[in-house]
């Protein structure tokens, strides 16, 4: 479905990736892990076009997007998450909501959008005319990830939804991302949490320093004795 | 007391075409991070299209101002894709001063165009007046404040009520969250310096009929838009809204009750005042602010 290519990504003459190819197919939960710095925020603002490639090849059901502009991808059924949430403080839950369906233009549609995430995420229907920016940081992720679903995305893309969170909201995450998982959206999600991403996904890419250093099926990665050591602490 | 009624009207129906430029500018600012030094020059260039289309083709006067409306919303959308769009990687710096080329070509071409002597635009409707006890209200006027209030209302309706207005906001907020949503920001800019330019334009074709206008007459619109935006908090529509009346009130007392000469230093002393006591702007609770409707 997403076909990421030998991808090189800047910050002005800082190289962020090197040569990154990775793969996502129909309904499968494909996750990122590396350090901090790894580059994975990186690989999903190249996809969504924030910040686009200086090399390599990016296609999204064979047709090429890598040099699309932000909105055009969003348009195209890729919807990224970001990290640190980013949910638009001043505006009401309600407004946040509909701004996730800005590319939406039929009205039917998104209030059927709507209904579905006031299903899955009851506390924001009861605080729909509160101002997102006086929620705590577990309800702005939940709002946040409520936000990009109004975009009824085809490829959803969670960059760190469990950071900086209390355990007991990452399980209130965990349980939202198995549900999408178990309606077959395509999810590509990136954590440094590697053991709780390796859990929920299906296969997983391992960034080191803007490269791809490992690849394969989550089991494959979870007992890798170089993952077991770097990163689900030995 | 009947003075300070009387001064206190005529204050706030030049303040509603202040709060009209403020608001041009403070939306500009809040969206696109930089000061239009250009504004006062969209202001003249309201005075002169409404000069043009009325006092000398003839046009029908709301008519002609609604035209004048749509066509400085157009120009600033042209120049913003044209002259602003191609320095957006560049620091904000670079286009602000693109914008003060706005105001030496606009004043120039308004020059060639019109020419430096002063002209006259003639009353909106029959000039009669009234009285509501001593406090003399005269009908021009009166119809100068319904049309900004109008426009006000129209405005905040805008900003605050349709998808366009809330993709501003949201930008304002927080660009990157805007992208990732979807929302096209280079449409989003463009949109928002038209409409801020325009704005500054119906400020000019209001206040035209009651002054003369010049080619040079938009450096004072400037200014007293800085005043405005800096009493209101930059980026904050509401408090425009309400610095343009303040600035119109306290002009027209200043020059009633201390020195008419200075009317127009008055605004540079609320700037002087807010900067040294309320930075944040009069209106803004601490820390907050946002292009509010
Ligand atoms: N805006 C930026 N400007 C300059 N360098 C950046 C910027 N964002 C990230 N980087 C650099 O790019 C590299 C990858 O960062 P990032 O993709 O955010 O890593 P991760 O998400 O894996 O923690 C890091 O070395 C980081 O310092
Ligand atoms: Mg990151």
């Amino acid at each position: 479905m997403l076909r990421v290519e030998d991808i090189n990504t800047f910050y002005g003459t800082v190289q962020a990736l090197h040569e990154v190819s990775i793969n996502v197919n129909e309904g499968e939960l494909v996750s990122l892990i590396g350090a901090n710095g790894a580059g994975k925020s990186t690989t999903l603002r190249t996809i969504s076009g924030l910040r686009p490639p200086a090399k390599g090849l990016i296609t999204f059901r064979g047709e090429r997007i890598d040099g699309l502009r932000a909105y055009e991808i969003v348009k195209k059924g890729i919807v990224m998450c970001p990290e640190g949430r980013h949910v638009f403080p001043q505006l009401t839950v309600y407004e946040n909501l509909l701004m996730g369906a800005f590319t939406e233009n039929n009205k039917q549609v998104i209030k059927q959008s709507l209904e579905r995430v006031y299903a899955m995420f009851p506390i924001l229907q009861k605080r729909e005319k509160q101002a997102a920016g006086t929620f705590s940081g577990g309800e702005q992720q939940m709002l946040a990830i409520a936000r990009a679903l109004m975009a009824r995305p085809q490829l959803l893309m969670l960059d760190e939804p469990s950071l900086g969170l209390a355990p007991i909201i990452i399980q209130d995450i965990v349980r939202i991302i198995l549900e999408l998982k178990k309606e077959k959206m395509t999810i590509l999600l990136v954590e440094q949490n590697a053991k709780l991403a390796l859990k929920l996904s299906d296969r997983a890419y391992c960034l080191e320093n803007g490269k791809v250093s490992l690849s394969g099926s989550a089991e494959e990665l979870a007992t890798n004795p170089r993952i077991k050591e770097l990163y689900l602490g030995g | 007391m009947t003075v300070f009624f009387q001064y206190l009207v005529n204050g706030i129906v030049i303040g509603g075409t202040y709060s009209l430029i403020g608001m041009g500018m403070t939306l500009i600012f809040g969206i696109m991070r930089i000061v239009n030094f250009a504004h006062g020059e969209f202001y003249m260039l309201g005075a002169y299209f409404l000069y043009t289309l009325w006092a000398i083709l003839g046009l029908n006067p709301v008519l002609s101002m609604l035209f004048t409306f749509v066509l400085i919303l157009f120009l600033g959308i042209g120049f913003e894709q044209l002259f602003l769009r191609p320095l957006r990687k560049e620091s904000s710096t670079s286009s602000m001063l693109m914008t003060i080329g706005f105001l030496i070509v606009l004043q120039n071409a308004a020059l060639l165009i019109w020419g430096g002597a002063t002209q006259t635009v003639p009353t909106l409707v029959d000039l009669k007046t009234f009285s509501i006890g001593d406090v003399v209200f005269s009908t021009d006027r009166i119809l100068v404040f319904l049309i900004s209030l109008t426009i006000i209302i129209f405005t905040s309706l805008f900003i605050g009520r349709t998808k366009t207005g809330r993709s501003m906001r949201a930008t304002f907020q927080d660009m990157e969250a805007a992208e990732v949503v979807g929302v096209n920001i280079e449409r989003v800019y463009s949109i928002t310096f038209g409409f801020g330019a325009a704005l500054a334009a119906a400020g000019g074709f209001l206040l035209a009929p009651l002054f003369v206008i010049s080619p040079t007459m938009g450096a004072l619109a400037t200014s007293k838009a800085f005043a405005v935006v800096t009493a209101g908090g930059l980026g904050n529509v509401r408090g425009a809204i309400l610095g343009g009346l303040l600035l119109g009130v306290v002009e027209s007392l200043g020059a009633g009750y201390i020195a008419s000469g200075y009317k127009d230093a008055f605004g540079y002393l609320i700037i002087i005042l807010v900067i040294l006591f309320k930075p944040e702007g009069l209106m803004s609770r601490k820390r907050k602010k946002g292009v509010h409707a």
